[in-house]
């Protein structure tokens, strides 16, 4: 009698987001890596669509991205991300080892809390020319994070050496850095760069929105 | 440079009577573990939590905030942004509430605190991004103009308008998770790690006098009492809320250390 396996129901969602979020980007990687379908809407964060009164409705403290499958709907980052990781297929990124759960979530939080606003600084005045903040202070905070990152990660293959959550936040940051001209920031720094390279080689990575995407605000599904 | 873990048991020879484990009994947690934080830092105390929820024993030590101990160079060598807390077990250690959080609910006993369900999972992680982003910035204004500041400057007078500040931006947070718990005996309906986090802002707002913000949310004031009974999620017999700091513990700079006991 041959055996069947029940094939798995192919999942579909939605989600709104902006190319120019290192958030949003964060999202279409772990959609892509989780093999989910993803179809897009842009929130122009920028214009102040997450302030609207209709998106308040969906998410009363304006986080984003927003995500939708069916009727169950969540939004903020990483709500979506763990929404994806369980629902999508293959294990589960966060490390089964406690020490590497551990690396993870710091790496994790060092990019949130200490990296993302400098480099979303830079990517305001270079890509939407949004003036205000100060570049350089930017630039030195977002050099004295990759230092330390390019150190740690000093014989590994991905940050915690297994591929992670911190892959994804990473890879969303150091792409958005890239746009944003400052691509030398990764390249001059050996380890970084070399593990830049293999997550570039990833096919979740062709889904991330390109320069031109940012700039017209524009986001491509996830087939 | 001087070593911040060296104190509790890591100070002790390996063979001292009084060393932790030298009576023969072995529990899971071979090595104790040591959190280096502060009682008026809500990281730690979400830390302190989930030591005490999965049964892992802790040795507190002090790192005086309101000196500024987080940006010494001493600090600095563990944990090199001056994330906070810092946890160390044997030759690991770890800073920053999420990755201490986790790398103690990896060691410790019984179930994951994080939901398996997907939709529950990040409902959890909403109601803890709403914390961070939305109540967690608040309760650590209120702190500072409320507690620390004295304890860091006697001459340090209070912002009247930094405090209603905080006040008020609390409101729209505290009326949605009071709506959250309606139908909900925990934050997302089982014991996670949302109601951890939830459970230190509340816990501030109260040692701190401020409990008035949440005084018509009857929903919050029932979890909260549930909160306050709530047993062990690992099945031992403690109330892990007992084990927070009073607003006299936070001025006096102690923090308790999480002892398990038995089953």
């Amino acid at each position: 009698m041959p055996f069947f396996r029940k094939k798995k129901k192919e999942l579909r969602m939605t989600m709104r987001g902006f190319p120019g979020d290192a958030n949003t980007c964060k999202c279409l990687l772990m959609a892509a890596e989780k093999k989910v379908k993803l179809d897009v809407e842009v929130l122009d964060v920028l214009g102040g669509a997450c302030d609207q009164e209709a998106y308040r409705a969906l998410s009363p403290f304006g986080k984003y991205p927003y995500l939708e499958e069916g009727d169950y709907s969540t939004t903020s980052v990483n709500a979506v991300l763990s929404f994806l990781d369980v629902r999508g297929q293959g294990g589960l990124l966060n490390p089964p080892k406690a020490q590497l759960f551990g690396q993870q979530n710091y790496w994790a939080q060092v990019s949130r809390k200490l990296c993302e606003p400098a480099v979303d600084t830079l990517v305001k005045a270079s890509l939407y020319g949004i003036e205000g903040g100060d570049l350089d202070a930017a630039r030195a905070q977002i050099a004295i994070v990759l230092d330390e990152l390019n150190g740690f990660i000093d014989n590994k293959e991905y940050i915690v050496g297994v591929y992670s959550f911190a892959d994804i936040h990473w890879t969303a940051v150091a792409h958005m850095i890239t746009l944003a001209g400052e691509q030398d920031m990764i390249a001059s720094r050996s380890n970084l760069s070399a593990w830049f390279d293999r997550v570039k080689a990833r096919s979740s990575y062709a889904g991330l929105p390109s320069l031109d995407d940012v700039k017209n605000k524009q986001l491509r599904s996830v087939a | 440079m001087a070593d911040l873990f060296h104190y509790g048991s890591a100070a002790k020879a390996l063979d001292a009577d009084d060393r932790y484990g030298s009576d023969g009994e072995m529990k899971k947690t071979q090595y104790i573990m040591q959190l280096l934080g502060f009682p008026g830092d809500v990281d730690t105390l979400k830390c302190l939590l989930t030591a005490a929820e999965k049964g892992i024993e802790v040795e507190s030590g002090i790192l005086d905030m309101t000196k500024g101990e987080q940006d010494s160079a001493d600090y600095r060598a563990i944990s090199p942004f001056g994330l906070t807390p810092a946890l160390k077990e044997a030759y690991y250690t770890i800073a920053g509430e999420p990755g201490v959080g986790v790398f103690i609910e990896g060691r410790g006993l019984g179930n994951r605190l994080a939901p398996r369900n997907a939709a529950v999972l990040a409902t959890e992680m909403y109601w803890m991004e709403v914390g961070k982003e939305d109540v967690q910035p608040h309760i650590e204004a209120l702190m500072t103009q409320k507690v620390c500041g004295q304890m860091a400057d006697p001459a340090f007078v209070t912002n009247d308008i930094a405090v209603q500040t905080a006040r008020e931006a609390l409101t729209d947070p505290l009326d949605a998770f009071d709506e959250q718990l309606t139908s909900n005996e925990f934050v997302v309906g089982v014991y996670s790690y949302a109601d951890i986090h939830w459970t230190i802002y509340i816990h501030l707002l109260t040692v701190m006098g401020e409990g008035v913000l949440f005084a018509r949310h009857s929903n919050i004031k029932a979890w909260f009492e549930r909160i306050k009974a709530h047993k062990s999620f690992s099945g031992q017999d403690i109330i892990s809320y007992d084990f927070l700091p009073t607003l006299d513990e936070i001025k006096a700079k102690v923090m308790k250390d999480v002892e398990c006991g038995e089953f």
